[in-house]
């Protein structure tokens, strides 16, 4: 009887899985990246010309819906900088000056090869509407046309493994269809109970040698008050 | 004693003290010289190349842009309210404003021109080729390659090609803003190289036409900028005005060229500032020595004076004899300085010196120096030749007249 409920559930998930729209594939992609709402450590590396060129520390919290805040913790001339994303609105606080600065998401994320956007916002699924290019054994290639005009690319070429539905790769398209970016996911590892990729590697097609690493350290599920997510709880 | 006397008596002694009469003749001749030239030059390479080349460089002699435009937000170039939509017909209207002969639409934008290894921040300009061939100097400047047409294709300065080591019909990568502000890029085949000579020009703008421009910028058909060009620059607050009161209105700015060019503007008053003061030391110095050797003349002449005032001379004809011996040497030297003038003036007038590689040590945008000399300057030289002379004797001639006879004579 056990063997058979088994069987049953093998073929019921197997099927589930089989029968994914391009859609449901990005909102798993979504979903397994990030938790719902939680905390997040991370560690950005810049390149100019192979070389290290900056890195910053950075503690992200993270609402699903509501918004995400990023504080930086090193080095130390950028320690206690705040970048708040709200929707497509995004505000950065300096420590000394009273009131925050209104950023745009499409601007170079402290002049590194991400965009605001990049680091900021999880979810793409809301931002685009997809459909699979090609199925292979161990991948889906999907291609991700923006519904939102916001959005800094749009078009995205997306690889996802097909076993853990994480990212491999992706290729990022200006508006005239031209490769601007590609960003590859690997060493994928557990936080907090969840498989995701560790290392982003962003590199800019216009140069040879220049990319930005995105270092994960932590991450973790845990409740994140709302009223963090505002301009105006920014500095405090 | 008559005029004509005093005037042949005082030729007479220009030529018994020639050596004298020759250091205050050339002493005149090269201050008078040095300004005849410098007038020109300054009114040839200052007031009409520097502008000119300016104006077509840059500026244009107006240009139109929408109040949001401001030239200084350069991460703004693209807006909404920074784009001009049907700004062909607006072009038409502008062109039957007479005096205006050229109105070349652009798409200005700052962006990265890359090869795919490096890149760099260009300003991006999209241009109506046909148009530019007639006023910009970009079309007569290609060194390598054509200039651009109505086909795909970039145009660069000869700076950005060596920098990037790139070849006509090598693939360039331009990447700016879309008006939506999300990262565009474009990759357009190399189809001309420039050198102008400018280094800002060289190394910092390239070209491409309107089309391309649209489609980097995420735009339909529009412009930022109108460059309007005139038959002469003399014409401008005319056109100005003319504008001014047909156009100008909640949505548009209209400057003339002189507002894009207060530096050169600046730089232009700073060095007449300091072209005057080095004539006015000049003159100085002429004036003394003129004033020293005819002193020298007065001191020498003193038993002389005292013969022609014993025998009648009074002492205003004392007076006039010096003062016309000096009206003789300035006469005589302002034409010599004419003359040493009139030769670079002249070579610079109808020859002139290429300066263009010059301007990446001076950042000033000058071809060429040039001279432009008018008939103006042969008077204003010639009277202030005289005047120095006159200023130079005043005081020895006032000095001799008013010599004692009896003393005079008496002195060996």
């Amino acid at each position: 009887m056990k063997r058979i409920f088994l069987i049953i559930s093998i073929i019921f998930i197997s099927k589930t899985i089989f029968c994914l729209s391009a859609q449901d594939i990005v909102k798993y992609v979504d979903a397994n990246l990030t938790f719902v709402e939680g905390e997040m450590s991370a560690t950005i590396i810049d390149f100019k010309n192979n070389k290290e060129n900056k890195r910053m520390s950075v503690d992200i919290k993270f609402k699903r819906g509501r918004g995400t805040l990023m504080e930086f913790t090193s080095p130390a001339r950028e320690k206690n900088k705040k970048i708040l994303m709200i929707n497509d609105n995004m505000w950065m606080f300096v420590p000394g000056i009273s009131r925050p600065i209104r950023m745009s998401a499409k601007d170079s994320f402290m002049g590194t090869s991400f965009s605001n956007r990049d680091l900021m916002d999880f979810d793409i699924h809301n931002d685009y509407s997809a459909i699979i290019l090609e199925q292979q054994e161990n991948e889906y290639k999907l291609e991700l046309i923006s519904s939102n005009k916001n959005v800094t690319y749009p078009k995205i070429i997306m690889w996802v493994d097909k076993k853990s539905l994480l990212p491999k790769k992706q290729e990022l398209y200006t508006i005239s269809d031209n490769l601007i970016k590609t960003i590859d996911f690997s060493e994928t590892k557990y936080f907090n109970g969840k498989l995701r990729p560790s290392v982003m590697v962003i590199k800019d097609i216009l140069t040879q040698g220049n990319m930005t690493k995105v270092l994960i350290n932590t991450m973790t599920e845990k409740q994140i008050k709302e009223e963090l997510f505002s301009p105006q709880n920014i500095e405090r | 004693m008559n005029f004509k006397t005093i005037f042949i008596l005082a030729l007479k002694n220009l030529k018994r003290h020639y050596r004298r009469t020759i250091i205050n003749i050339l002493s005149i001749g090269i201050s008078v010289g040095i300004m005849f030239f410098f007038i020109g030059y300054y009114r040839g390479t200052y007031i009409i190349m520097m502008r000119e080349s300016f104006i077509k460089y840059q500026s244009g002699h107006i240009q139109i842009n929408t109040k949001k435009f401001d030239d200084k937000k350069i991460q703004h170039y693209i807006t909404k309210d920074t784009i001009m939509t049907n700004y062909k017909i607006f072009t038409k209207e502008i062109l039957q404003i007479p005096n205006v002969i050229v109105v070349s639409d652009r798409l200005i934008n700052y962006g990265f021109l890359s090869n795919g290894k490096e890149k760099m921040v260009v300003q991006i300009i999209g241009v109506d080729p046909e148009n530019e061939k007639e006023i910009s100097i970009i079309p007569g400047s290609i060194k390598k390659g054509n200039y651009l047409d109505e086909q795909d294709g970039i145009v660069i300065g000869k700076k950005v090609q060596e920098l990037f080591n790139l070849n006509i019909g090598d693939i360039c990568y331009i990447q700016s803003q879309t008006i939506n502000n999300t990262p565009n890029i474009l990759l357009l085949p190399l189809v001309g190289v420039y050198e102008t000579g400018f280094y800002d020009l060289d190394k910092n703008v390239v070209f491409t036409n309107l089309k391309n421009a649209n489609i980097l910028f995420y735009t339909d058909n529009v412009v930022n900028k109108k460059i309007i060009y005139l038959n002469d620059i003399k014409n401008t607050n005319k056109v100005y005005s003319q504008l001014k009161n047909k156009y100008y209105d909640d949505k548009y700015e209209i400057n003339t060229w002189e507002y894009y060019g207060q530096a050169l503007l600046e730089n232009e008053k700073s060095d007449g500032i300091f072209y005057t003061i080095f004539m006015l030391i000049l003159i100085f110095i002429s004036i003394s020595t003129i004033m020293s050797t005819m002193y020298m003349s007065v001191f020498e002449r003193v038993r002389e004076i005292g013969t022609l005032r014993s025998i009648g001379w009074k002492k205003n004809e004392i007076f006039k004899l010096f003062i016309l011996e000096a009206l003789c040497i300035g006469l005589f030297g302002s034409f010599l300085g004419i003359i040493i003038g009139g030769i670079p003036t002249l070579y610079l007038q109808y020859v002139g010196i290429e300066y263009s590689k010059m301007s990446e040590v001076i950042s000033i945008p000058i071809f060429k120096i040039i001279s432009r000399s008018e008939l103006i300057d042969i008077f204003i030289s010639f009277f202030v030749g005289m005047i120095s002379t006159y200023l130079g004797a005043l005081f020895p001639a006032t000095k001799a007249s008013k010599m004692l006879v009896v003393e005079a004579l008496r002195t060996n």
